[in-house]
């Protein structure tokens, strides 16, 4: 059920990107980076990318993408150790 | 064996990301040196996406119209609201300049005699019954004692009262005008009485065979049509009879006039006869050129005649 709730998710971020809702899609992005990881959503935005042509010019769904996994990696085990304190 | 310290494991973690973040660096600067290739692969992986996306705006299904968004929606009102309002516009632009060009074309079958176009500014009840305002005046070259037309041929009144930019014009229906007239069909000279409220009328002896629909003419004008009988009053026990003239366009709907620039001067007995014996002669002479022209004025008066017939 998690893995189908999950996958879901993944192309909500898609659907919702491609409809242009972009924060709507971000928001979607952050609640699967905490279910999952980031780094499925760096395939996903090179493909959104490829999708609105976006080689042609500047990128910018992936670099955000790659940004996102970075920056993710880096907060997630803070998250996990205040969450585990607090408990 | 080897053991994992939590330090190892910390930098493993830190090498990962390291490495799947210099991969994507990698595959997003290839990307850039082959767009084509990374567009037709987009394309072609997100197409089940695509398909959701035309099959959630396009489709009539219950489902993608439940989950439309209310602001298409009511986007979607706004901009019809707009075209709409747009097509509205257009409309009434062309409706004007039709009204305005049909007005123009029945000043134009005007044979050689100068009028003055004029806008009506103020007509009952704004003012006294039987008088219009209109927009030109004494520096337009309006005189008083000049007729007034609607259309080609159907005089009105006369203009009464000059200023530099505007004039009043007594219609012939004012109470206690007089006119010398001739109703043809039955061929006799009449005076024409004014009697109020848009209404004037021919008093003529009994046993002339009026009917409803002769026509009435101002011989002093020319050219001078009033009007058309629209009722007849006769009581045989009394000496005379009346015809009953109405306006062929109600007062309301008389938005221009045109003014002769010559006065309605007093006009000799001969001449009198004359224009009278001419009408005559040419009472069963259809001018073709005209004939658009008199059928609407037909219409025109059929339709004032209906809808004021008591």
């Amino acid at each position: 059920m998690k893995f189908l709730i999950t996958l879901f998710l993944y192309f909500s971020i898609a659907l919702l990107a491609a409809q242009n809702h972009v924060w709507l899609a971000a928001g979607a992005a952050l609640l699967f980076t905490f279910r999952a990881s980031a780094a499925w959503l760096i395939p996903l935005t090179i493909f959104i990318d490829g999708y609105f042509g976006a080689f042609y010019s500047v990128p910018l769904f992936s670099i955000v993408g790659c940004l996102w996994y970075g920056i993710s990696e880096l907060i997630k085990p803070q998250l996990v150790v205040q969450y585990g304190k607090a408990s | 064996m080897k053991v994992r310290s939590r330090h190892n494991f910390r930098d493993e973690k830190k090498r990962r990301i390291a490495r799947v973040f210099l991969i994507s660096v990698a595959v997003i600067g290839v990307g850039l040196l082959l767009p084509t290739l990374f567009t037709f692969v987009g394309r072609v992986a997100m197409y089940p996406v695509h398909a959701t996306q035309q099959w959630f705006h396009e489709s009539q299904a219950r489902l993608p119209m439940f989950l439309k968004s209310q602001n298409d929606l009511i986007n979607q009102i706004t901009d019809l609201q707009g075209q709409l309002a747009a097509a509205e516009s257009t409309d009434l632009t062309q409706k004007r300049l039709y009204d305005e060009n049909f007005w123009l074309r029945e000043q134009l079958s005007i044979d050689g005699k100068k009028r003055i176009g004029a806008a009506v500014i103020a007509r009952p009840n704004e003012m006294p019954y039987d008088l219009l305002q209109i927009d030109r005046g004494e520096d337009d070259g309006i005189k008083i004692g000049a007729p007034v037309y609607i259309g080609a041929d159907n005089v009105v009144g006369v203009v009464a009262q000059l200023a530099p930019h505007y004039a009043f014009v007594e219609l012939f229906t004012t109470p206690g005008f007089t006119a010398t007239t001739f109703v043809s069909g039955v061929n006799i000279v009449a005076t024409l009485e004014g009697y109020g409220g848009g209404v004037a009328r021919v008093k003529v002896p009994q046993g002339i065979a009026l009917k409803v629909g002769n026509l009435v003419h101002v011989p002093s004008l020319d050219p001078g049509v009033f009007g058309r009988i629209e009722y007849i009053e006769n009581h045989p026990s009394q000496p005379e009879q009346f015809g009953y003239i109405t306006l062929q366009k109600p007062i309301a709907n008389i938005n221009y006039v045109s003014v002769g620039t010559d006065t309605v001067v007093p006009v000799n007995p001969a001449a009198i006869e004359e224009r009278i014996s001419r009408i005559i002669k040419e009472a069963l002479v259809v001018d073709t050129s005209k004939l658009h022209l008199a059928s609407t004025t037909v219409v025109a008066a059929t339709t004032t005649a209906t809808s004021t017939r008591p």
